[in-house]
């Protein structure tokens, strides 16, 4: 007995089989033929890249003290592909305070519709098959406490992004010298860009396999390659120093009406720059790339500017003929008050004729006829490799970026005649840059030796550290030299400039009035008042004031030397200085 | 009639599947499972708290004469009729993805009625077709009858809509229609009916965009044809020997139902070409022991049950494999024994307790036990008997 018909079973039987052999044949083409295709699909899909930012290293001051250094934040991402409409409200409602904006903004950004990435041009479709959105801003800057309480709102499709900003505990202190950075954390200007190696580090990266999601998968393969944080800036600045030298530039800004202040303070026995600032400047926590005006203020002028000395110069003729053994400090010329160069005539600022005088009142009186008698007799051949000796003409390599070399035209150049030989000794018809002026004034403090400027002394990295020795460029005079030259110039600030005297004190100093071209001659009321000044002996330090066209007084000695004497004042209280005249006999 | 030793091969080879299906969920559902219930075991327990009474019920069902069903036939499918019925009630059905299939009752797990229904509309058929051998070759007594109990039980399902299982349900009555001896014109007609009703299920928006997904998927990747790419992707990426047993990837979301009517894709991903013609294998097996049983049962209903099953566990299987392969459009329906689904693993199990009982009770001689009896009342039986392993060799 049979209950169904075996022949109908067998056709239901062989439909089946034949069913299940398409089906193979199918599954052994997908998994056999096409597997290479289909693997490098499923490799496009899952494999996601993670950024891992390093921290950017801090600028700091000579003694730790933090200048610039990066502060992690957060960035408040909406992915409104996932956000529930219903909940908008709820979620901005929520937020508003969290980030500080208003609800009605959040509610807008929140509604946008979500835009999906499309794959690159040219690249096929359905070869990428991950679906991504591109994510709404909803705040930024939000602080790192913050964070975490947004976090825990668990809302779907709110996401928190770190953000690294720069943060400057000392405020607006050396706007010029550390610059700025830009949004994505690269150096601009100042040291930020000049260091911007060392301090941004390495970005590294994590190779994941991921879900639809972007979610790393657990268990997954990954690849990583560490990130190396960036190192430390040390500067040669002192903090304290450096925000004396920005509340006196900022006064005298006020006290002169002046077009521009600039400050050096170097260390003439190593090269250190102290302090340096340059008036106007932009604000560092706010600044303005936008305005052409604003990003004029960003230069570092005490490097990149330059202007003619004037006056100052003349202490460096001074330093060639003594070197040279032409004059000693006793040796005289007789001034008329005038000299006659190329056909055109010479006179002394105040035009007096000093009659006999020897080479230390010459500085004192600041008697340009002097400077010029010092030029005849050193010649163009040795002045002029004088010049290029003491650092002009050519950059100082201060570790710093845009640096002038400065403009000397000497007998070898053409359009040079004699004339300029005898305006080029007392600091007309050359350009230096201030950082040039203070390097070469410090040969002459530090005893003869021209250093090289440097504003880093370290660089702390996670990798060592890296020290910067001071550099002896050349010896330009020597000892004896420099010792003469500097007892001259305590003459100079004790007779020619009053305004620079601190009781008890023995201060060489110069001061220097330039005046300024406009068209194409020498203006007489618009002119840059400077003042160069250091301890005499052993000076930890060397002063560089320069205000451009003050508006009260046109005279070195009278606008820049006052700021310099109030600086001056305070360092040697800094750093500890007893006066010259109470010194126990036998030390010094 | 005499009862003998049941199936052995058939149990062996459901046993292997249900071992086969559990590592098979837990490797595809725990990132799921990590994901919405935070616990990795969430799908795999639940199985297995249907798996162990079902086992129970699937020896009970061993143990209890098949013949029960044809008295029972009846009330088993007015009470699956009426379980469907329920399901639509809104506030007892429970809507899962835009398709009402389950009922809650209490604190119990939802169970969904259409997967015992096509094991009453099963029984309930190889009855009504057993009970009337003549008749049934007529139109009135057999063609419009037997159209009206397929329509009424198949309408409530394509409410749901759930268009897998209509399919398996219809195929499944069709083969029983036409092992019972229907005549070939009312298959004809059958066929010819069906293609004219195709254009109207297709106009169903969700079932015209799988049509969609299923001619070319590349045309919408991110959208309309994500599902089934991601599927391909998981079955290509897979290879000749796969990722490892646990090391997908595509069940991280990428592919949507990795546990419940995706969960091959998973398999031939980890276990590679090897491993997806270990299931397809298994199912083969079962397809030839379950239509053995059916040879060998000399009675009517018996066989037609037995047929019935079979057909149903290898078409369903067929179909969710097809539709994860883009060898035909997908519809979901799970994977029997492997798919996470407590009604359906439940249903299965009962299904081939009855298909165990029915190899207990078959009189057809078994060449390794017995002698061929010489007087074979059937005029086709001679002519047959030596044939029915060559001609039912691959299913």
């Amino acid at each position: 007995m049979r209950g169904i018909s075996l022949g109908r079973l067998a056709t239901v039987g062989g439909v089946l089989a034949v069913l299940t052999l398409i089906l193979t044949a199918r599954i052994g083409y997908l998994q056999l033929v096409e597997h290479e295709r289909y693997r490098a699909m499923a490799n496009d899909e899952h494999w996601g890249v993670m950024r891992l930012e390093p921290h950017r290293g801090a600028i700091r001051d000579r003694h730790g003290n933090l200048l610039a250094a990066s502060v992690a934040t957060y960035r408040v991402l909406a992915d409104t592909s996932k956000v529930k409409p219903e909940q908008i409200t709820r979620i901005a409602n929520t937020l508003a305070p969290l980030v500080n904006q208003p609800v009605e903004k959040l509610v807008t950004a929140l509604a946008t519709p979500p835009q999906p990435m499309l794959p690159a041009d040219g690249q096929k479709l359905g070869d990428n098959t991950k679906i991504t959105y591109k994510k709404t801003v909803l705040a930024e800057r939000i602080p790192y406490t913050t964070g975490p309480k947004i976090e825990a709102l668990g809302f779907l499709g709110i996401e928190l992004e770190r953000e690294n900003v720069r943060v400057y505990p000392e405020g607006n202190l050396a706007a010029q010298l550390i610059g700025i950075v830009g949004r994505d954390q690269r150096g601009l200007a100042g040291i930020e860009a000049d260091y911007n190696r060392a301090l941004a580090g390495q970005t590294g990266q994590v190779l994941y396999e991921r879900d639809t999601t972007g979610a790393e998968i657990p268990l997954g393969m990954r690849g990583v390659s560490q990130a190396l944080d960036g190192s430390d800036v040390v500067l040669t600045i002192d903090r304290y120093i450096q925000r004396l030298v920005d509340q006196e530039a900022d006064a005298a800004m006020t006290r002169h009406k002046a077009d521009g202040v600039t400050i050096v303070v170097m260390n003439p026995q190593t090269g250190e720059i102290l302090a340096m600032t340059t008036r106007p400047a932009f604000d560092l926590t706010k600044p303005n790339l936008n305005d052409p005006k604003a990003q004029e203020l960003i230069r570092n002028r005490a490097v990149t500017d330059m202007y003619e000395p004037g006056s100052v110069f003349k202490i460096l003729t001074m330093a060639m003929a003594l070197e040279e053994k032409l004059v000693n400090p006793n040796t005289t010329y007789v001034d008329r008050g005038w000299v006659r160069k190329w056909d055109r005539d010479i006179v002394n600022w105040d035009g007096a004729a000093n009659g006999t005088t020897t080479m230390t009142r010459l500085l004192v009186k600041s008697a340009n006829v002097g400077a010029v008698w010092l030029s005849d007799l050193l010649g163009s051949e040795r002045f002029y490799r004088y010049v290029y000796d003491f650092g002009f003409g050519r950059p100082t390599n201060i570790d710093l970026g845009g640096e002038a070399a400065g403009q000397v035209r000497t007998h070898n150049d053409p359009g040079w005649s004699p004339f300029d030989l005898a305006t080029n000794s007392f600091g007309q018809g050359i350009n230096v840059t201030p950082i040039q002026l203070i390097t070469a004034v410090s040969a002459i403090a530090n005893g003869g030796k021209l250093m090289q400027p440097h504003v880093v002394k370290q660089i702390i990295g996670p990798n060592g550290t890296r020290t910067f020795d001071p550099v002896i460029v050349r010896r330009v005079i020597s000892e004896e030299t420099s010792k003469t030259l500097r007892s001259m110039m305590v003459e100079v600030v004790n007779e020619g400039t009053s305004r620079a005297v601190i009781p008890g004190y023995r201060l060489s100093g110069k001061s220097g009035t330039t005046q300024i071209v406009t068209g194409r001659a020498y203006s007489d009321d618009q002119t840059i008042a400077s003042f160069v000044v250091f301890p005499t002996d052993n000076a930890p330090f060397v002063v560089l004031t320069r205000v451009d066209r003050p508006k009260d007084s046109q005279w070195g000695g009278q606008v820049a030397a006052p700021i310099a004497r109030s600086i001056v004042e305070r360092l040697l209280a800094y750093y500890r200085i007893p006066p010259d005249n109470v010194k126990p006999g036998g030390l010094g | 009639m005499t009862r003998k030793r049941a199936d052995y091969v058939l149990l062996g080879t459901v046993a292997v599947l249900v071992m086969v299906g559990l590592q098979a969920l837990y490797s595809a559902s725990f990132a799921l499972a990590m994901a919405e219930y935070n616990d990795p075991a969430y799908f795999i327990l639940r199985q297995l708290i249907f798996a162990v009474p079902g086992s129970i019920l699937m020896l009970a069902f061993w143990r209890i004469p098949y013949e029960v069903w044809r008295r029972f036939a009846f009330p088993v499918a007015l009470l699956g009729g009426l379980a469907l019925l329920l399901v639509l009630i809104p506030g007892v059905g429970v809507n899962v993805y835009g398709a009402q299939r389950w009922i809650q009752l209490g604190p119990l797990p939802a169970l969904q009625p259409s997967e015992f229904v096509k094991l009453a509309l099963i029984i309930y058929l190889a009855a009504w077709l057993a009970d009337r051998p003549e008749r049934i070759k007529s139109v009135g007594g057999g063609l419009v009858p037997f159209g009206i109990i397929v329509g009424l039980m198949v309408a409530p399902i394509m409410l749901q809509p759930d268009l897998g299982t209509t399919t398996v349900v219809v195929v499944t009555a069709i083969v029983l229609f036409y092992l019972a001896g229907a005549p070939s014109t009312f298959m004809i007609a059958i066929f010819g009916g069906i293609a004219a009703v195709t254009p109207l299920l297709l106009a169903a928006s969700y079932r015209s965009n799988r049509m969609e997904a299923f001619l070319d998927p590349w045309k919408d990747p991110l959208g309309n044809g994500f599902h089934i790419i991601q599927s391909l992707i998981a079955v290509g990426s897979g290879g000749l020997t796969g990722l490892g047993f646990g090391s997908g990837r595509q069940k991280f979301f990428y592919v949507f139902g990795s546990h419940s009517d995706a969960i091959f894709a998973i398999i031939a991903e980890e276990l590679g070409f090897i491993g997806t013609i270990l299931v397809i294998s298994l199912f083969v097996l079962l397809g030839f022991r379950g239509f053995r049983v059916a040879a060998r049962c000399s009675d009517r209903f018996g066989a037609l049950l037995a047929a019935g099953i079979t057909t149903w566990l290898c078409l369903q299987a067929f179909i969710n494999i097809g539709g994860i392969t883009r060898t035909i459009p997908f519809t979901g329906i799970p994977l029997p024994f492997i798919s996470y689904g407590g009604s359906a693993l439940m249903a299965t199990f009962c299904a081939v307790g009855i298909l165990l009982s029915i190899s207990r009770t078959t009189t057809q001689p078994d060449a390794e036990e017995e002698p061929e009896p010489a007087d074979d009342p059937l005029p086709a039986g001679p002519r047959l008997a030596g044939r029915p392993r060559q001609s039912i060799v691959e299913t």
